[in-house]
Parts: C-alpha cells; sequence; structure tokens
C-alpha cells in the first residue's frame, strides 16, 4: 500500500501534464528545527571575533553554509547574479564551473596580451582582472531603458520607459547568457568558450550582446512617439 | 350621468404634499476613500527626447549618451520622489500646504477633526418615539401585528 501511494506521488511530481507545476524555488519548510538550530556565520569579519556569552549560538547547533555563503576570496556579486541566471535545473555547480571557467579563460588572455605589450604603458592599460572585465562588460550590455506593454483600444503599444540599475543589469546578463546559449547550440562550441569570447568583445564594446543593446535602442527609438503613455502604463 | 364608484371615493380637494425630514438633511462626515494619484510632476518628455536625439546621431551606441541619461535618470529619480513622499501624506492623511488639492484621506481627517452636528444614524426615523408621543396611542400602526404592539 505504501509503496502504491509512493509511486502514485511521484507520478504526481512528474506528470507533465499537471495543471499546476511543483514549484520548487522556495523551499516550503525546512530540515532545521527553528529550535535547535542556528544561522551560521558567513561574514569574515564576525566570524574572528568572538561570540557574546549570551549569545544562542553558543549552545545551539549550526546549519551548514550555503554553498553561495562560502568565504572565498573572490566572492563577486556580479558574478554570483550571473551564475544564478545560468542556472538550469538546479545544477549551480555546474553553473558556476562553466562561469569561472570563462573568466579564467579571460584572465589567460588578457595575461597573453600582457605579455606581449612591449611598453610599460601598454601594460598598465590592460586589466588583468577578470572580475572587473566581467563587471565592466556587463556594465557595458546594460540597455538605457526598456519598453513596456500598454494595451488601448485593442492595439499593444511598446512605450519606452526608464529602467532601474538593478533591472538593466539584469536584462544585460540575461541577453549575454542567451547569445552564449544560442552560439553553444548543439555543441557548436562550449558555453565557456562563448561566454568569454563574448564578455572579452563587449569589454570593448563590440559583439553580438552589444549589438543586440543597439538594435533594442532602435526600437525603444522607433517607440518614441509613445513615451508619453508612460504614466498610464507604470 | 351618475359618477363612478372610483370618482366618489377620490377627495375633493387637491393633494396636500407634506414635507417629512427622514434623514437629517446634513452631509455626511465621510467622503469615500480614493487612490490619490499625484498630478503634478513631469513625465521627463524634454530629456528622454534628448536621449533618443543622442542615440539617434550616434547609431545608437550609447557610450556617447551617458550625459543625457544621467539627466533623464535625475529626472525620473527627482519625480519618483515626489510621488512617494505625495503617496505617503495622503496614507497618512497628513495636512499641510504643499499641496492644492485635499486628498480623500486628507479630508477625512480635517472631517473628524470639526464634524458637523449631530447628523443622526441608521435607522433614522424608523419607529423612533419623540417625546410628545405617548405609549398608549398606535404611532406605528403596529396594533395588529404579530409580537410587540406598542
Amino acid at each position: 500500500m505504501r509503496l502504491r501511494s509512493l509511486v502514485t506521488l511521484g507520478r504526481m511530481i512528474a506528470a507533465p501534464s499537471s495543471a499546476r507545476a511543483l514549484s520548487v524555488s522556495q523551499p516550503l519548510r525546512t530540515v532545521y528545527d527553528p529550535k535547535a538550530f542556528e544561522e551560521p556565520i558567513t561574514d569574515k569579519k564576525l566570524l574572528i571575533q568572538p561570540l557574546e556569552e549570551s549569545d544562542p549560538r553558543n549552545f545551539l547547533l549550526i546549519k551548514a553554509m550555503q554553498s553561495d555563503d562560502t568565504p572565498v576570496f573572490y566572492r563577486d556579486r556580479v558574478v554570483d547574479k550571473f551564475v544564478n541566471l545560468c542556472l538550469q535545473r538546479g545544477y549551480k555547480e555546474i553553473a558556476r564551473t562553466m562561469v569561472y571557467e570563462a573568466l579564467e579563460t579571460i584572465k589567460r588572455h588578457q595575461y597573453k596580451a600582457w605579455r606581449k605589450a612591449p611598453t610599460a604603458a601598454e601594460k598598465s592599460a590592460i586589466e588583468l582582472n577578470p572580475f572587473v572585465v566581467f563587471s565592466q562588460s556587463i556594465k557595458n550590455c546594460q540597455p538605457m531603458m526598456k519598453l513596456i506593454k500598454l494595451t488601448r483600444g485593442g492595439i499593444v503599444y511598446q512605450v519606452p520607459a526608464p529602467v532601474a540599475p538593478s533591472q538593466a543589469e539584469f536584462m544585460a546578463m540575461k541577453s549575454l547568457r542567451d547569445i552564449c546559449r544560442e552560439k553553444a547550440h548543439k555543441g557548436r562550441t562550449s558555453f565557456e568558450t562563448a561566454l568569454a569570447g563574448e564578455i572579452l568583445s563587449a569589454y570593448k564594446n563590440e559583439g553580438a550582446t552589444i549589438q543586440a543593446k543597439q538594435e533594442f535602442h532602435k526600437q525603444c527609438e522607433a517607440n518614441r512617439a509613445f513615451a508619453h503613455y508612460r504614466t498610464m502604463a507604470s | 350621468m351618475h359618477p363612478s364608484p372610483a370618482a366618489l371615493s377620490r377627495a375633493v380637494f387637491p393633494k396636500k404634499m407634506y414635507f417629512r425630514e427622514t434623514q437629517p438633511m446634513t452631509l455626511r462626515n465621510k467622503v469615500s476613500e480614493q487612490a490619490d494619484r499625484y498630478s503634478g510632476g513631469s513625465a521627463c518628455t524634454q530629456e528622454h527626447q534628448l536621449l533618443f536625439a543622442c542615440l539617434r546621431k550616434w547609431e545608437f551606441d550609447d557610450t556617447h549618451c551617458y550625459k543625457e541619461h544621467a539627466a533623464f535618470m535625475a529626472c525620473v529619480e527627482a519625480g519618483e520622489k515626489l510621488r512617494r513622499e505625495f503617496k505617503e501624506h495622503a496614507e497618512k492623511g497628513e495636512l499641510g500646504d504643499s499641496t492644492k488639492k485635499l486628498t480623500s484621506s486628507q479630508l477625512n481627517k480635517l472631517m473628524s477633526m470639526y464634524p458637523q452636528a449631530d447628523g443622526g444614524h441608521f435607522p433614522f426615523r424608523f419607529m423612533k418615539r419623540l417625546p410628545h408621543m405617548s405609549y398608549a396611542d398606535d404611532h406605528f400602526h403596529r396594533k395588529d401585528k404579530v409580537g410587540k404592539n406598542s
């Protein structure tokens, strides 16, 4: 009986035809008893300091650290956000490895260029930190506005509107990711290689992602007549 | 020709109309709550068009248009700030001279501070016995009704 119910449950979860997919993005319950467990300290500065005597963390169990929070010196907010965006079916390790491999490729490329550079002035112009290169290319890919849809009289207008910095960052990352996935489609190239190349060209303000951004700007400009609808749309 | 029975039963004098104040003739101390919209502030059209012009000039390469973009975003941000402040004030119903027109919440606040004379409450005239009315009299025509007959 138990086996049968388990099989039914498995079918329910796996059934593609179920009306509403089971969301796994946020855990509905935790395995940690809230009375017995405390959050771990992830900040390295706080970690050095001793705990107060009355601190409950002296007596309680500590939850396992999230893999995002591991105190590594190369932690970067922009890269972490991009890793989360590249995530497929929850395989974060794979996504992270791919992005870091691309960063390594960038580092190698920049270092090679640095070694080839004849003068000190040219050497100092080359950015060797791949994290800086990455964040700068993401910045270069950010659109200046967004298009929001407004339906009036059965016609859907594309209304150009200002975009918040965080959303612009997201749009840039998504565009970059989609272009790299397209390039790596059916094993034409690997995602890492495509990403490294795309980031390096975006750093120099060229490449497919920058082109996509400019196309988007062109689309916004074509819809500039509807810009005054913005107050109605938002 | 004889008049019809209906015509005979009709009063010969013209019908008299009396005004009876069923509800007190005062306005309520409340207006319906509405979502207060901020009418002021600019849509930043000027800045937006300048940004478009710059993008067109440089063939949609935005590296030359950071200044225009910053100006546009500053305008948007200023408008958002005004809107946020207005909303905050409106929700609290705070009274100030910053706005020309009173919002519904501000109006309600004012009227709760200075309410009108007693406007009565529901049910206004339903079986209300005034001081001169005797309990013995059948004022409300409940003599033949089931239950309390006063």
